[in-house]
């Protein structure tokens, strides 16, 4: 397939102004396109060359990009600033360059998809002295092959960042829309915003989704196997599955109620809750899920990124203490102080997942225990739609707890006195607070359910994105030193601001924040820049108030940088919904 | 196979005729001796090199094609002092060479030439100028234009029989004149074509400043630029494509 024609599909999108049109324009390109070519291109319109879980970094900035469309085309560099500026986006002001071309070729070329998405995939591996070079060379070498159109498509894939509002809802549906209408089951139901999707075939791309992350396999596979085919697909050991998520619990007692409540195993007036809620410890520290494989371990973090190399004594650990074949473990990773005993610091962990330093150094000052308090696969069994006691049976079978290798602490409390204590005890021993879980739910990979609470104390912080940012005056003005925070509004699926953040940092974390914030910019006014919204800041506050100055009608007081949240992507940030409940409960 | 014994100097000339555009290529090993062609992955300028049998200490193949990463065997190069000689020999069971100066010994990985992209050939261009002019000259015209602007224009006025140089930046500009007098050789005809400094400061860093450079130079067209090294046993031609000049 040339790219040519993906391109066209993209411009198609991007101009299609109903879900309905954007469903079927993507269906009728996952039809075109071959089999050589559909798990290409289910990745690339969402800007991605790779599943996430892949890990492939390209390391393209916006500056490094521009650099390459100034090579390829030859245009006045201010020329160019100025059509970024006033286009918003790098793709579009590359679509213009390409227009405005000034530079001739010897020789020139056709671009395809395989052949761009190779491309990319490649500038992930150049490393080391003079990679920068090389990546705006052959960036450059895709721009001088490319019209307009293609130019605008292939910088914002490289880039990361499609912005022709296809979601990974907008693939599931369209997926269901072009390979799964055939054969409708008897009394299915149309899916919303799909011209002939059914609800049974959206389920069940959705379902294939996320036990596989990955759309190159789903696509595929419903184009081949039909229905069957996806429900076929299971978790494979080894390829990270997306995570259950919690929401926070509204106080304790409320808790314990709504998370009976929600699947419908309690009853609002009634103490249903009981014998059917677990409380558990809630550990600060690095989500993973453990794949055991015989003797092969990998732990992957919630974002999907490979983290074993960081922790060979948990990988020693789950060796010798799982007894299973085979199976998939859920839990959190804790560092201990090897001194004190006592649970260090989210932030302490951390440096253990980048492996700045040794990590055999840090493994013995910094120990770390996977607490595990699920269980979604053992020798061959996926327990995914089996209740919660079920599945804690299974992994209380699974392994028996070494050194390194532990289960979550955990009651089911007969009344909420019981529960407090729990929760008291967590707090005491330096653990953030407690989770409470239906025992007769199923697992929801990557939904944050209200199947699952979390309860911390009062007035934590909040993890916020940064949206726009402004360098300092006077001393730090080389940095950017005021950075706008945007909580998430996932009905919009865009972020609405809550305040200004100017203090907190020390010069060395500002410096590195204003590198990667200028790694995200998109827009440049003088000294204010809007950013990718991807950072995802943890900034304590006071308090909320109301605020006529930010989007979301909240601004928070006295905010202030706590950390970074490396582990968090921006639509796990805080809700512009919890923003308003805080400030109700206040 | 493939075994050659050969001066550092030539070898990193050679090698850094063609590191200035491209950072993997082929080398055919022709049994005359090496000859690589390459372009730029932006498609605007080509290398076309060739060095010959007797450029060599030693040289003998049965011919092939390998690909190299050209910063990885310059490194190796470098090794050695001037006057030194560099051995290379091709291990076909590895595909690795085999690289020996004075004791060091070493080996560099190859990369699949299938997986380097296809050279070009060669566009056939009539063009209708020809000026021979020393390495020193292009440095020169190439340096002062950098002062003022991001591209240059190079071209032949036939009435004057001059050839020239100009280039303007936002503000400032630097011409450059160079009589029949100041030119080893002109042949004048109808020539001016801009082109983008990025590229051509590369390739000046490649020529000799002692070399005769022979240019062929047309009316909005690629420039052609010839030169040789290793006492005529290597020759080197590049070719860069124009900019559209400014209406």
């Amino acid at each position: 397939m040339e790219y040519a024609t993906l391109a066209d599909y993209c411009r198609r999108l991007e101009t299609a102004d109903a879900d309905v049109e954007l469903v079927a324009t993507l269906a009728d390109l996952f039809r075109t396109a071959d089999a050589d070519h559909l798990p290409a291109v289910v990745t690339m319109v969402r800007g991605k060359v790779a599943p996430r879980w892949e890990g492939l970094e390209l390391g393209v900035s916006s500056s490094l990009t521009t650099d390459a469309v100034l090579r390829a085309t030859g245009v006045d560099p201010d020329a160019l600033e100025v059509e970024w500026r006033d286009r918003g986006d790098l793709g579009a002001a590359a679509e213009w360059a390409v227009e405005n071309n000034r530079q001739r070729t010897l020789v020139s070329g056709t671009l395809t998809v395989i052949g761009v998405r190779e491309t990319l995939r490649e500038l992930a591996s150049y490393e080391g002295h003079g990679s920068r070079d090389r990546k705006v060379e052959a960036l450059a070498g895709l721009v001088a092959d490319a019209d307009p159109t293609e130019a605008r498509y292939l910088v914002r894939t490289a880039l990361g960042y499609m912005r022709i509002g296809v979601g990974d809802g907008t693939v599931r549906d369209a997926v269901a829309e072009a390979f799964l209408t055939d054969d409708p089951e008897a009394g299915d139901d149309d899916a919303p915003g799909t011209p002939a999707a059914t609800v049974s075939g959206v389920k069940a791309v959705e379902r294939a989704a996320q036990l596989t992350n990955d759309y190159r396999v789903v696509a595929r596979t419903a184009r081949d196997e039909g229905i069957a085919g996806l429900r076929d697909l299971d978790l494979e050991l080894g390829r990270p599955v997306e995570l259950m998520l919690a929401r926070k619990a509204e106080g304790l007692e409320a808790g314990l109620t709504d998370v009976a409540r929600r699947d419908g195993a309690g009853d609002a007036d009634a103490p249903g809750w009981r014998g059917h809620v677990l409380v558990e410890t809630k550990y600060d520290g690095i989500r993973v899920q453990a794949h055991v494989d015989g003797d092969d371990v990998r732990l992957f973090t919630r974002r999907l990124v490979d983290v074993t190399e960081g922790f060979p004594e948990v990988v020693d650990a789950l060796r010798t203490g799982v007894g299973a074949e085979r199976a998939l473990l859920d839990g959190e990773l804790v560092g201990y102080d090897a001194a004190t005993g006592e649970p260090a610091v989210f932030q302490e962990l951390s440096r253990r997942v980048k492996r700045e330093d040794d990590v055999e150094a840090l493994a013995a000052e910094l120990p770390a225990t996977l607490h595990c308090f699920d269980c979604l696969h053992v020798d061959g069994r996926t327990l995914l739609d089996e209740p919660l006691d079920a599945r804690l049976d299974a992994l209380e079978t699974a392994f028996d707890p070494v050194d390194g290798l532990e289960r979550a602490a955990a009651t089911v409390p007969d009344d909420v006195a019981a529960a407090r204590a729990c929760y008291r005890e967590a707090v005491d021993a330096g653990h953030e607070g407690v989770m409470l879980k239906n025992l007769d739910a199923g697992y929801q990979p990557g939904r944050r359910v209200g199947r699952m609470l979390k309860h911390k104390p009062v007035m934590e912080p909040l993890d916020l994105v940064v949206t726009r940012a402004q360098y300092s005056e006077g001393r730090r003005s080389s940095l950017l030193g005021r950075l706008y925070l945007g909580a998430y509004g996932p009905d919009a699926d865009a972020f609405r601001e809550v305040g200004r953040l100017s203090t907190g940092y020390t010069d060395a974390e500002l410096s590195e924040l204003t590198d990667r914030l200028e790694a995200l910019v998109v827009d440049r006014d003088g000294r204010d820049v809007t950013v990718r919204p991807e950072l995802v800041l943890e900034v304590e506050y006071e308090e909320l108030q109301t605020s006529p100055e930010y989007g979301s009608g909240y601004a928070l007081r006295f905010p202030r940088f706590l950390g970074v949240r490396e582990d968090l992507g921006p639509t796990d940030a805080d809700t512009v919904d919890r923003v308003e409940r805080l400030y109700e409960a206040q | 196979m493939f075994k050659a014994i050969v001066s550092a100097d030539t070898l990193e000339s050679a090698l850094d005729s063609v590191s200035v555009l491209v950072d993997e290529c082929k080398i055919n090993l022709n049994e005359d001796g090496l000859a690589i062609r390459a372009v730029d992955p932006a498609n605007v300028g080509m290398v076309d090199l060739s060095l010959a049998a007797d450029a060599f200490e030693s040289y003998e193949t049965d011919g092939g094609i390998i690909g190299v990463n050209l910063a990885r065997l310059e490194e190796f190069v470098g090794m050695a002092d001037s006057g030194q000689l560099v051995q290379l020999e091709l291990d076909e069971e590895t595909r690795k060479l085999h690289i020996q100066i004075e004791g060091l010994e070493g080996t560099l990985a190859l990369i699949d030439p299938d997986s380097i992209r296809q050279e070009p050939d060669l566009p056939d261009l009539d063009l209708s100028a020809e000026i021979v002019v020393e390495g020193r000259d292009i440095d020169r015209a190439v340096t002062a234009a950098d002062m003022v602007s991001d591209h240059i224009a190079l071209g032949v006025d036939t009435d004057e029989e001059v050839f020239y140089v100009d280039a303007e930046g936002d503000t400032d500009d630097v011409h450059l004149t160079l009589t029949r007098e100041d030119l080893i050789s002109l042949e004048a005809g109808e020539a001016r074509s801009l082109f983008s400094l990025d590229y051509l400061k590369d390739m000046d860093k490649a020529i000799p400043k002692d070399t005769e450079v022979r240019i062929e130079l047309g009316e909005e067209f690629p420039v052609k630029m010839h030169f040789e090294i290793a006492e005529g046993k290597g020759k080197i031609t590049y070719m860069l494509a124009p900019r559209i000049q400014s209406d």
